[in-house]
């Protein structure tokens, strides 16, 4: 057997018989996973579930016309506010989320098919606020509508000769997604994440920890090249994060699977994948996880110890945290069709693995990346190699 | 057998410029002979040792162990060598045996003759007992004894031992002692470095005496006695390192 096998084979096994990385690398991502869907799948049911905000109202009887329709629209509690109360100071004490101030002859005007004028007084500094004047501004809207057309045709006029056009709204067949659009664009980024954090529990001990408890010279003083060394460590990490991130897509389908009533809306009518898309998310995720693997290494190999090579880990995070993150908005901007995008490390695979997963893969941008990723993997690979050749490097301590 | 020629070692510092860990230093071992290098901690005696190892490489000189040059035919050597120290560390998380077989092949070793190979060396250092139990709950004398294991598995003709009896107790250190004078009387060529005079004066044929890098003398106890004129050996050590201070 050759020695990087063996080297390879030795570290597995005692990474198997580690809770900690059983725990943190392969059983934690599955869980984690499971727990971050269901706890987002839990408070977007929240935000979705269409909530009544308490309107206040100023006037009560000459805003009858407009409040009748509020009222069945079952959006909204109305409330009087009481006799000489300010609005302001009702607002800022969320007594209310919008006050409607109806002057006294709002009724009167409304029966006489005038325009007569009322105030909605809402908290520019609260969201909630906002969102109920939205929604009051909906119900207006609507009504405004109706009363318009109720009007014309009083008047003998056709209200459809006074449509300028009329806008159809149809959903493009673009493919179906993998799931639901929220996971769609969630998703990558944790793949992307445990591919680089799936190898954390490992790192440090695997270069740095061996050179602290002494382990490291037992194997250097054997006839075994470093760069076999190097190379044996280097795939017993990257197979560590790889199967890091299939725990995380496990715990996906697992899911999906299961059918949570809580998850119908993300994943709709379930997961949906390509054979196409699949290769697409593998092929991306195994140059991006030999380039975490290789820097990993490479840090944990220039560490004199593993409490600094934590250290350095920290900063190490937020290279990769910081496009991860990006990948989560990418898809609100224009920057999607970017050529340069490709070029752009663990941005462009968390985007193509976003497009493999909504099963729209564009093959320029899917092979542009697969290339620069694996050059990328290279140098990862080379730096690491490099630095177990350097003595000065190796042996600090 | 080890020939040394003038070989040294500079580590760049930037505050004090190049330290010369080892400075200049010849010597020969025989093999059926122990060879020691006497100095205090920081004299330079590991990273001699390193150096014939393979681990680092001279900054210049020349050394042929077990008749292998050391910056031409590096694997050869690391092939022909055992070497122990006590900060060389065994895997937590294998068992002894385990241990022993994983170091086995990566000398090369597979099949029947690891199975046999890895066989004897636990009947010889009497680690049956333990082979099945991982190395972390090992006690520090059994550790050592897996070490050793892992030492000779591959029969090497050349034995480096730096200070292997630090921070063990009496027996343990006895046991590292008994083994090291079975390996000389088994004909191989040891190196034994050490800063305790008596582990020196019981098992080495010649020593060296290093301090500074460089080598304040080199010769049998007796002839170390002659040239200093004292009896008892840290007065020898004393009286020899203190030529190489002034």
């Amino acid at each position: 057997m050759s020695a990087w096998r063996t080297i390879f084979i030795k570290e597995l096994k005692e990474f198997s018989r580690d809770r900690r990385v059983l725990a943190t690398a392969l059983l934690g991502p599955f869980i984690l996973e499971l727990l971050l869907i269901l706890g987002f799948a839990t408070v977007n049911e929240a935000l979705e579930k269409p909530q009544a905000h308490t309107v206040l109202v100023v006037n009560e009887a000459a805003g009858a016309p407009l409040l009748e329709p509020m009222r069945a629209s079952g959006l909204f509690k109305l409330k009087a506010l009481p006799d000489g109360a300010d609005p302001a100071e009702a607002l800022r004490r969320k007594e209310g989320r919008v006050v409607l101030v109806f002057p006294d002859d709002f009724g009167e005007g409304f029966a006489n098919h005038e325009a007569p004028e009322f105030t909605a007084l809402f908290d520019p500094n609260e969201t909630v606020s906002r969102v109920a004047l939205t929604m009051v501004r909906a119900v207006v809207q609507k009504h405004t509508e109706l009363e318009q057309r109720a009007r014309m045709v009083l008047r003998g006029l056709d209200p459809e000769s006074f449509t300028p056009f009329v806008m159809k709204e149809q959903q493009a067949e673009t493919g179906k997604a993998f799931a639901g659009a929220w996971l769609v664009s969630f998703l990558p980024y944790l793949i992307v994440l445990w591919a680089f954090y799936g190898g954390f529990s490992i790192v440090a001990d695997l270069v740095a920890g061996e050179k602290e408890r002494g382990s490291l010279e037992t194997l250097l003083v054997t006839p075994v090249s470093r760069s076999s060394v190097a190379v044996g460590k280097f795939l017993a990490l990257a197979s560590v994060s790889l199967a890091s991130c299939l725990s995380a897509l496990l715990g996906v389908v697992v899911l999906a699977v299961v059918r949570v009533p809580a998850l119908e809306p993300m994943f709709g009518e379930g997961l949906a994948l390509s054979p196409l898309s699949a290769i697409a998310i593998v092929a991306t995720l195994i140059p991006l996880v030999l380039f975490f693997s290789g820097m990993l290494l490479a840090v944990s190999t220039f560490g004199r110890n593993m409490r600094e090579v934590n250290g350095y880990l920290s900063w190490l995070s937020f290279v990769v945290l910081v496009p991860a993150i990006a990948s989560q908005f990418i898809g609100y901007t224009e920057f999607t069709t970017s050529p340069w995008l490709p070029f752009i490390p663990v941005l462009n695979s968390a985007t193509v693995l976003r497009e493999a997963l909504m099963n729209n893969v564009d093959l320029y941008r899917f092979l542009v990346t697969l290339a620069f990723s694996a050059v990328l993997a290279c140098a990862g690979v080379w730096l690491s190699v490099r630095l177990f050749l350097s003595e000065k490097v190796l042996l600090r301590t | 057998m080890i020939r040394v020629e003038n070989l040294s070692k500079h580590f760049p510092d930037p505050k004090r410029g190049a330290i010369r860990a080892v400075d200049g230093v010849s010597f020969e071992c025989e093999p059926g002979q122990v060879f020691g290098l006497l100095g205090v901690n920081g004299a330079g005696k590991t990273t001699l040792l390193r150096m014939l190892s393979t681990v680092i490489t001279a900054t210049s000189g020349s050394a042929s162990v077990g008749g292998h040059d050391i910056l031409r035919e590096p694997e050869q050597v690391r092939r022909s060598i055992g070497f122990l120290s006590t900060t060389t560390a065994l895997y937590a998380r294998l068992t002894a045996r385990e241990m022993i077989r994983y170091i086995g092949s990566l000398y090369g070793i597979g099949g029947r003759e690891l199975d046999r190979r890895t066989d004897e060396v636990i009947a010889l250092l009497e680690i049956a007992p333990f082979a099945d139990r991982l190395c972390d709950k090992l006690s520090t004398g059994q550790r050592q004894r897996v070490s050793l294991a892992r030492t000779v598995l591959h029969d090497p003709p050349v034995m480096f031992f730096d200070e292997p009896t630090a921070g063990l107790d009496v027996l343990a250190g006895q046991t590292i002692m008994e083994f090291i004078e079975s390996q000389r009387d088994a004909g191989k060529t040891v190196v034994f470095s050490t800063h305790v005079m008596s582990e020196a004066e019981r098992l080495c044929d010649r020593i060296a005496v290093i301090h500074s890098g460089k080598i304040a003398a080199i010769g049998t106890m007796e002839d170390l006695r002659a040239r200093t004129g004292r009896t008892v050996l840290e007065e020898v050590f004393l009286a020899l390192i203190q030529e190489v201070a002034a």
